[in-house]
């Protein structure tokens, strides 16, 4: 929270008036100098991370021993080990980091790292320089709560750019929502007011409790997520820059593919990209490709056993319903076509009670969860 | 049937009154990007033209040559004379000497206003002429600290340069009135050496028809009008910093066309808030192409419509340009004779059927048969158009103008068209042999004449193909002398020295004679089938990647085998620019039958990477 | 919010509307923004 009104503040007192009032070729850069600042200033070991995976990722490229093929795994083993060991929290339970987790950030730079570099080795990227992408890695309004940006349309917007009093007032409006998103709905009404209800709720109705209790998890996440995403979204409008964007109204999606095209769009467009298209165009096997990329999903959240059962699920959701989508289609009179609601409803409990997995501490908890459903 | 209105305009003088209005004071002229040009710097730099003017003894209807490569001279130059009542003989400071000659013979200048290259390269003899050169300032360095510590350009040392030489010219009294008949520029068409063709259009001509233009377009003083056309082109100065001029709007300028830049043209249309693009059809086709991603970028609060000029339009990528972008192209039909339009299709419904070139707007327009008779609708005929904006002549070419110019004020358009029963245009054909390519219009005699002048050359003959991009393309067939002969190459760099870069052939072609009719004409028919099968057998071979791209290179370059390495680049080589690129990737897919993606095509700016891209593409299919 | 109610109202009523509707939100943002609750972190950020 406090990060958050940080970012904020020091995005409205610095970062906008340096976006514009300052000589045109000179705003950006002053973006990213302020960017490095306040992470500099905020968490160092953060800023060194950033920076040292930043240059590895560009620089392997320009390596005249490497060809191309290498240059890319090499950007994207760096990224991932890197991921990897602070995700894992190996360094904390080796006893030689204590006080900081995680980089901040990591998870979002990590990703676009990897999408650089893949990028990169198809050649699709536009005539850029190390600045360029120094300036993309180190853009505040995204850096530690996404979107997972890309590279070209950061480029594009650069270029684009101009004073644009609508884009402005779009910006502090989507600002404000943002903030009504994470403290009003979220921090209020989900955690305080309905933590409250469920505790008296709870010795009368265990079942109801725990049952609404499953749906306020994955509601807070998402009002928490989604507002977090607003804020981001329109701190870089206030920038001038458009990103894309992260969420469009998940819990009606009617089925749940339908849904991981609308929750958190740029990890499952990332994902799509990165790993889906990929396996499926090296294996030809449409299930295989799925499974993977949602298991990457999963684990993009974090590196456990837990989010790996998470990230499957999702992925077995959305191949049962393709091979009932097949089914149904081959024969109409068997299968009933559901209706769209049913189809939200459906989807929306299944998303929900698999995030009890993510809620609780252990398999245990879990378990006695969903017996305290049943009860 | 058609429409004619008598519009009222404004003339010089009330429409640069209108410069110096408070209102326009701080407003743009032309946004360069990195350089704003205001109506304030506008109005100084008429006046102290105009004591340079004085100075020298100009007076109204004196012809002026200006050759000036850099565009906001020109702009300035062009509008300072246009006020002065001088007539500006536009010449593209890249013509060749040659041309460039037989130009100045035509028109009898008493002026020059000219860089300083151009007058050392034409030998221009300051007793002979009245003489501006025009020598700016290089950019120093550091120029940002200058501009923070709000220091001005001028700097010691610069006073001997063009800018520096104005400001301590005395203002000269400006005329109170301009005759409408006085000719405001002209403008030299292609053409061979011994028939210059120089359309002479007159004050009446050329602000009755801004008026018209800016009805059509409904243009006002917000009008942010984008137009990166080259300035010696009718298109690019007259609907460019003279039409935004006109309206008191602002022309930007702020890049030039290239394959490599179309993303960043695009983006232009947001950043500078554009709300009409004037282009080409050619580069409609390369943005067309080119331009994955960027399907949003004419749907900006402020964008209005695409102005397509200069060339026929296509109406196959006029839809699905269309479609794409989501935005309405408006074609305008004219000639350099009719100032820039005529017939125009939109920008709204009562006037605007893809495929057609609309209707006549302050111009009547009929179609007639070889005897000047009057057709009826549906019935295919050469266009003839009347109005204010009809040229007044072709300087000095009494018999040139006679071809085209009726005695009662009706204009050969040379242009084969039908008029639908509502009341539609459509053109269908070509009655003049021309040959538009990327919008420039090119006489295939021009380019015939220069091949016939080779030493090994016997005969020699020029047509346009159908190209789907450029519209057409030239190409040039020679016979050679008995015991005599000369490479491709020869031959091109031959007609480079002596004709503008788009007039040279895109292929030329040896054959042992020209086929010719009773008559003693070429069969351009027969040639062009023989061509056909030649260019048949030609790419029945396997595929040799090294040799296929070297053979596209040699080809679309226009670089000898021999100079060609495989880290050939597009910086490296002269002719390398970004038509010659598509031309080069075109002759590359063709040889190879496949067609390759936007990021394949981008990646190959060297040889090298094209025969990598070229390999690996077949090999994955 | 503006774009929505101007289609339905005059443009200076559907302006102060939406003026309220700023300052009604901002001030219960404030009023909840230091609820001792945000222990919200997706992914680690």
């Amino acid at each position: 929270m406090l990060v958050l009104h940080t970012i904020v503040f020091f995005s409205l007192l610095l970062l906008v008036p340096a976006a514009w009032l300052l000589p045109e070729r000179w705003q950006i850069s002053a973006i990213s100098l302020l960017t490095a600042a306040f992470l500099l200033y905020v968490a160092p070991i953060s800023a060194l991370m950033l920076l040292l995976t930043a240059a590895a990722s560009y620089w392997v490229f320009k390596s005249a021993w490497l060809r191309p093929a290498g240059a890319v795994l090499l950007a994207i083993g760096q990224a991932v080990a890197v991921w990897m060991v602070f995700k894992s929290e190996w360094p904390t339970h080796a006893g030689w980091w204590t006080q900081v987790g995680v980089p901040l950030g990591l998870s979002y730079y990590t990703f676009r790292q990897i999408h650089y570099a893949i990028e990169r080795y198809k050649q699709t990227l536009p005539h850029h320089t190390w600045a360029d992408y120094l300036r993309y890695l180190f853009f505040l309004p995204t850096m530690l709560v996404g979107p997972i940006n890309r590279f070209p349309d950061f480029l594009r917007d650069v270029r684009r750019r101009r004073w644009d009093a609508a884009l402005v007032s779009v910006g502090l409006e989507r600002v404000l929502y943002g903030y009504v998103k994470v403290v009003v709905l979220g921090n209020a009404l989900f955690t305080n007011h309905l933590g409250h209800l469920l505790t008296a709720l709870e010795p009368q109705h265990p079942a109801l409790a725990t049952y609404l209790g499953i749906l306020r998890f994955a509601g807070n996440a998402y009002v928490q997520f989604a507002g977090y995403s607003d804020i981001a979204i329109g701190l870089s409008l206030l920038l001038g820059f458009r990103t894309g964007e992260n969420f469009a109204a998940p819990f009606l999606a009617p089925n749940l593919n339908d849904f991981w095209k609308r929750y958190h769009i740029s990890l499952s467009q990332w994902c799509r990209d990165y790993v889906f298209s990929p396996l499926l165009s090296l294996t030809r096997r449409p299930m295989l490709a799925i499974a993977a990329s949602m298991l990457v999903l999963g684990l993009w959240h974090e590196w456990s056993g837990r989010y790996l059962v998470w990230g499957a699920l999702q992925g077995l959701g959305i191949l049962f319903w393709h091979q009932y989508q097949k089914f149904a289609e081959k024969r109409p009179n068997v299968v009933p076509v559901l209706p769209v609601w049913l189809g939200v409803f459906l989807t929306l409990h299944f998303y929900c009670f698999s995030c009890v997995i993510i809620r609780e501490p252990s398999w245990q908890a879990v378990a006695h969860t969903f017996y305290r459903l049943l009860s | 049937m058609s429409t004619l209105t008598a519009t009222r305009w404004a003339d010089v003088v009330q429409t640069v009154a209108r410069f110096s209005e408070p209102a326009r004071q701080n407003a743009a002229f032309l946004d360069l990007g990195n350089r704003r040009i205001t109506y304030r710097q506008l109005t100084e730099r008429i006046a102290q033209l105009a004591g340079v003017f004085a100075r020298l003894g100009l007076q109204e209807g004196d012809r002026v040559v200006v050759s000036v490569e850099d565009e906001v001279e020109t702009a300035f130059i062009f509008w300072a004379m246009l006020r002065y009542g001088l007539t500006a003989i536009l010449l593209d400071p890249e013509v060749k000497p040659d041309r460039a000659r037989a130009i100045i013979r035509t028109a009898e200048p008493v002026a020059f206003i000219a860089d300083e290259a151009f007058l050392q390269r034409q030998q221009i003899d300051a007793k002979q002429y009245k003489v501006l050169p025009v020598r700016l300032e290089e950019a120093p360095k550091g120029q940002l600290f200058r501009k923070l510590l709000g220091r001005t350009q001028s700097s010691a040392g610069a006073s001997q340069t063009y800018p520096a030489l104005l400001a301590q010219e005395k203002p000269a009294p400006l005329p109170t009135a301009i005759s409408p008949d006085t000719v405001a520029y002209v403008l030299f068409t292609s053409g061979t050496t011994s028939d210059t063709k120089g359309v002479q259009i007159t004050h009446r001509n050329l602000f009755s028809h801004l008026q018209t233009l800016t009805n059509v377009y409904g243009f006002d003083a917000d009008t942010r009008l984008m137009n990166i056309l080259l300035l010696y082109h009718a298109d690019g100065i007259i609907q460019g910093p003279i039409l935004a001029g006109y309206n008191a709007a602002v022309c930007i300028r702020p890049l030039r066309f290239d394959l490599s830049n179309i993303g960043a043209l695009l983006d232009a249309i947001y950043k500078y808030r554009v709300t009409h693009l004037i282009a080409v059809p050619a580069m409609l086709a390369l943005i067309q192409r080119f331009s994955d991603g960027y399907e949003d970028s004419f749907r900006t609060p402020d964008f209005r419509f695409i102005i397509s000029v200069s060339s026929h339009l296509e109406e196959a990528l006029w839809g699905a340009f269309a479609v794409r972008f989501g935005v309405r192209l408006v074609n305008v039909y004219g000639l350099t004779e009719t100032v820039a339009g005529g017939l125009f299709c939109g920008p709204g419904d009562e006037s605007y059927r893809i495929g057609t070139v609309g209707k006549p707007v302050d111009m009547e327009a009929r179609i007639v048969n070889e005897f000047d008779e009057e057709l009826g609708d549906e019935t295919e005929g050469e266009l003839l158009l009347r109005g204010e904006n009809v040229m007044l002549a072709y300087l000095n070419n009494p018999t040139a103008t006679a071809e085209v110019l009726m005695p009662d004020g009706w204009l050969r358009s040379g242009d084969i068209a039908m008029r639908s029963t509502d009341g539609y245009y459509r053109i269908t054909g070509r009655k003049k042999n021309i040959i538009v390519s990327g919008g420039v219009n090119i006489h295939p005699e021009e380019i015939t004449e220069v091949l016939n002048t080779h030493p090994a050359v016997a005969e020699a003959v020029s047509f346009g193909v159908a190209d789907e991009v450029f519209g057409e393309k030239l190409i040039s067939c020679v016979v050679f002398k008995e015991g005599t002969t000369a490479t491709e190459v020869e031959l091109t760099s031959y007609c480079r020295e002596r004709l503008e870069e788009k007039k040279v052939p895109t292929v030329i072609h040896s054959l042992d004679e020209l086929p010719k009719g009773l008559s003693g004409k070429v069969q351009l028919k027969v040639v062009q089938e023989r061509l056909a099968t030649h260019v048949a057998q030609a790419t029945a071979n396997g595929p040799d990647f090294r040799t296929l791209v070297r053979e596209a290179a040699t080809h679309a370059f226009k670089v000898p085998m021999e100079q060609l390495r495989p880290e050939s680049n597009s910086r490296s080589m002269a002719g390398w620019d970004s038509m010659a690129h598509l031309d080069f990737i075109v002759r590359l897919e063709k040889a190879l039958g496949t067609e390759f993606s936007t990021a394949e095509i981008m990646v190959m700016n060297s040889l090298q990477t094209a025969e990598d891209v070229a390999r690996k593409k077949l090999a994955t299919r | 919010m503006y774009s929505i109610l101007s289609r339905y109202l005059p443009g200076r009523v559907a302006g102060t509307l939406t003026a309220f509707w700023y300052v009604f939100l901002a001030l219960l943002v404030l009023y909840y923004a230091f609820l001792p609750s945000g222990q919200f972190r997706y992914a680690h950020w």
